[in-house]
């Protein structure tokens, strides 16, 4: 339930400061209610993120699948796009109506997942042949709340004077303080941070706040696409649309119309938001279709010679790393179910979190307990927390040079190297 | 016999910028965009068609050229029932690296035998004015080489395209029905015409 409170309102503490107990209690018994519902859809999109493990994939498919967006977004109509593996994230992109398409789209290496999970497919029987079909949803607009709650938790922010220096802030205690131990929220922050970099970068901004705000509705509508790839899609969504239309009636935003295309080859999907016309455009929706087939049929093979994660064994370590500079976390302990060990790993983790944020001079600290040891480093830019699995259990008592927690900032130095932490 | 399955695998090789993408979207989607990336491994579509009245799907394995996307194309070479080698008329080194493509074919999608396989040459981009490679050279690296057919083609503007993949299905189709006359069979298939053998287009 706070996975859910944060990833609608940011903070806890900081919701706190800005709202009233009473306007508070009130979400709380949403979302309280809401989750009494049962599983939902709302309840995947928390199951279904997980941190890339790229060590596995040549990154050049991660490009691929970047281009495949970019080439379907030489359409102007197409707002943005995501492709999908078995319910895994494979690249997405967004780009901004009041922008050129043809801005860069570059590939989501940190937050985003390529993994597999081995799933019965029913049209994987069929030997080599695509699925050529390219479907348009119905026409039904639809919109999602939780990018639009972003928006007025936002504004909300800044028309207190003083109070909210700015949003960035606000998020970074969500995921420092709140949100680290939960996998739900704090991949997806991440991803809103990297792209307002993007964004920012890239000229002709006059509207930022709006931009991000279309960033956002984007990736929540990945997530939520993301959440049951066995079911129908459109289905889902229109459960999804009610679902909206229930949590956001209450806030006085426009809500505007976009069409869904999706086009699927086996596991893999492709989903494009499209302004309404495309659908009555005379050529739009062949042109993007024409545009990406051959290349999702080529990467839907590439993907399935990926062996599933049952097959590849667990690293030896559990690590997480803070990036505040992107604003990305990066971790790979989900997509793995958790263990003792891993619930050590978060309290431990929390701990010297909140050591760090206390005292501004503290830059490495090891912790241990007779059976491991968790070393923790950090600069202005970054955070990041590591321990070796399966370490002997020799350390205990006072520690001796013998002890292997000495060795654990080089073996962290050296094992993040290939998840593109660079710890110098 | 007539019920079995009719899908053709044919796969695109050689040096990258020669046109095997164009060639591709050309003959399936009857597109040609003068500013394709390179491709990232590999591609393909099915296209269907109907050779001497029997209807096949030829899924046309599009790969990419640079050395660079070697490990990421190799494994898709095997299951291939043609092997198109490419080259450029404009660019001499593409059209001396079609031994070195057809080495990397055989290699990796372990073909029994070699030299009764059939390879296509195509010279692609035939619009454009200055050639590098005549039509003779050409023609005469296919005889030397096994005799192997020669089509002279341009994706950008449809030279050539469609007789060129129409050939491959035709090869493949012709070797399939000598492998099943040697394998025993009381089924005798009255709708199958007789076929010449080789046919050069030029």
């Amino acid at each position: 339930m706070i996975d859910l409170f944060c990833f609608y309102n940011g903070s806890v503490r900081r919701s706190y400061q800005l709202h009233t107990q009473e306007e508070l209690a009130v979400r709380w018994a949403r979302y309280l209610s809401h989750l009494q519902g049962g599983a939902t859809e709302l309840h995947h999109i928390f199951t279904c993120l997980r941190t890339i493990d790229y060590t596995h994939i040549d990154p050049l498919l991660l490009m691929k699948a970047a281009l495949i967006l970019q080439a379907c977004q030489r359409c102007p109509l197409v707002l943005a796009g995501c492709i999908l593996h078995r319910g895994r994230f494979v690249d997405n992109s967004a780009s901004c109506r009041s922008e050129s398409p043809e801005r860069p789209v570059k590939p989501r290496l940190l937050s985003r997942t390529l993994s597999d999970t081995p799933i019965n497919d029913p049209s994987s029987s069929q030997m080599l042949t695509s699925s050529p079909d390219s479907s348009l949803s119905d026409d039904a607009s639809f919109s999602l709340c939780p990018s639009l709650a972003s928006t007025s938790f936002r504004s909300s922010v800044a028309s207190q004077p003083g109070e909210g220096d700015d949003a960035a802030e606000s998020r970074d205690h969500a995921m420092a303080n709140e949100v680290l131990p939960f996998e739900g929220s704090a991949p997806g922050k991440g991803e809103d941070g990297e792209r307002e970099q993007v964004d920012d970068v890239s000229a002709g901004y006059q509207n930022h706040s709006s931009s991000e705000d279309e960033n956002l509705r984007d990736d929540e509508e990945k997530e939520e696409e993301g959440a049951g790839q066995e079911n129908d899609i459109r289905e889902r969504r229109s459960d999804g649309e009610e679902e909206c239309v229930r949590v956001c009636e209450e806030r006085d935003v426009v809500l505007e119309p976009m069409l869904l295309y999706e086009h699927r080859v086996r596991g893999l999907v492709l989903m494009l938001l499209v302004e309404p016309s495309f659908d009555t455009h005379p050529n739009a929706k062949q042109e993007v279709y024409h545009s990406s087939l051959a290349s999702l049929n080529g990467l839907e093979a590439h993907l399935r010679t990926i062996p599933p994660p049952s097959e590849i064994p667990a690293a030896p370590y559990t690590f997480t790393h803070y990036d505040r500079i992107q604003n990305t976390l990066t971790t790979n302990m989900s997509g793995r179910s958790t263990g003792l060990q891993d619930r050590l790993f978060v309290k431990a983790t929390a701990l010297l979190h909140s050591h760090f944020s206390h005292e501004d001079m503290l830059q490495e600290a090891i912790i241990r307990s007779a059976s491991c040891a968790l070393y923790a480093t950090r600069t202005p830019a970054q955070e990041t927390f590591f321990v070796q699995q399966g370490a002997p259990a020799r350390n205990s008592g006072i520690p001796n040079g013998q002890d292997s927690a000495f060795s654990l900032p080089s073996k962290a130095r050296h094992r993040l190297l290939k998840h593109g932490v660079n710890l110098l | 016999m007539a019920a079995k399955s009719s899908l053709l695998k044919v796969i695109l090789l050689g040096d990258g910028g020669v046109g095997k993408s164009s060639l591709m979207n050309r003959y399936v989607s009857d597109k040609f965009d003068a500013h394709l990336f390179h491709t990232i491994g590999v591609e393909f579509l099915n296209k269907e068609l109907e050779v001497d009245g029997r209807r096949v799907t030829l899924q046309i394995w599009d790969t990419a050229g640079q050395e660079r996307f070697r490990s990421l194309r190799t494994p898709f070479y095997r299951g291939s029932d043609c092997c198109l080698l490419t080259f450029g008329v404009d660019d001499a080194q593409s059209f001396l690296n079609l031994s070195h493509w057809r080495k990397e074919f055989a290699y990796y999608a372990d073909v029994k035998e070699p030299d009764s396989f059939p390879f296509i040459i195509l010279g692609n981009k035939v619009d454009v004015p200055e050639r590098q490679v005549s039509t003779e050279e050409a023609q005469r690296w296919c005889y030397e080489n096994g005799g192997h057919p020669y089509f002279e083609t341009s994706a950008k503007d449809a030279t050539n395209v469609a007789e060129a993949f129409e050939e491959a299905a035709r090869r493949v189709l012709a070797l399939e029905d000598r492998q099943t006359h040697i394998m025993p069979s009381d089924v005798v298939d009255l709708r199958r015409k007789p076929r010449s053998g080789s046919r050069c287009c030029l």
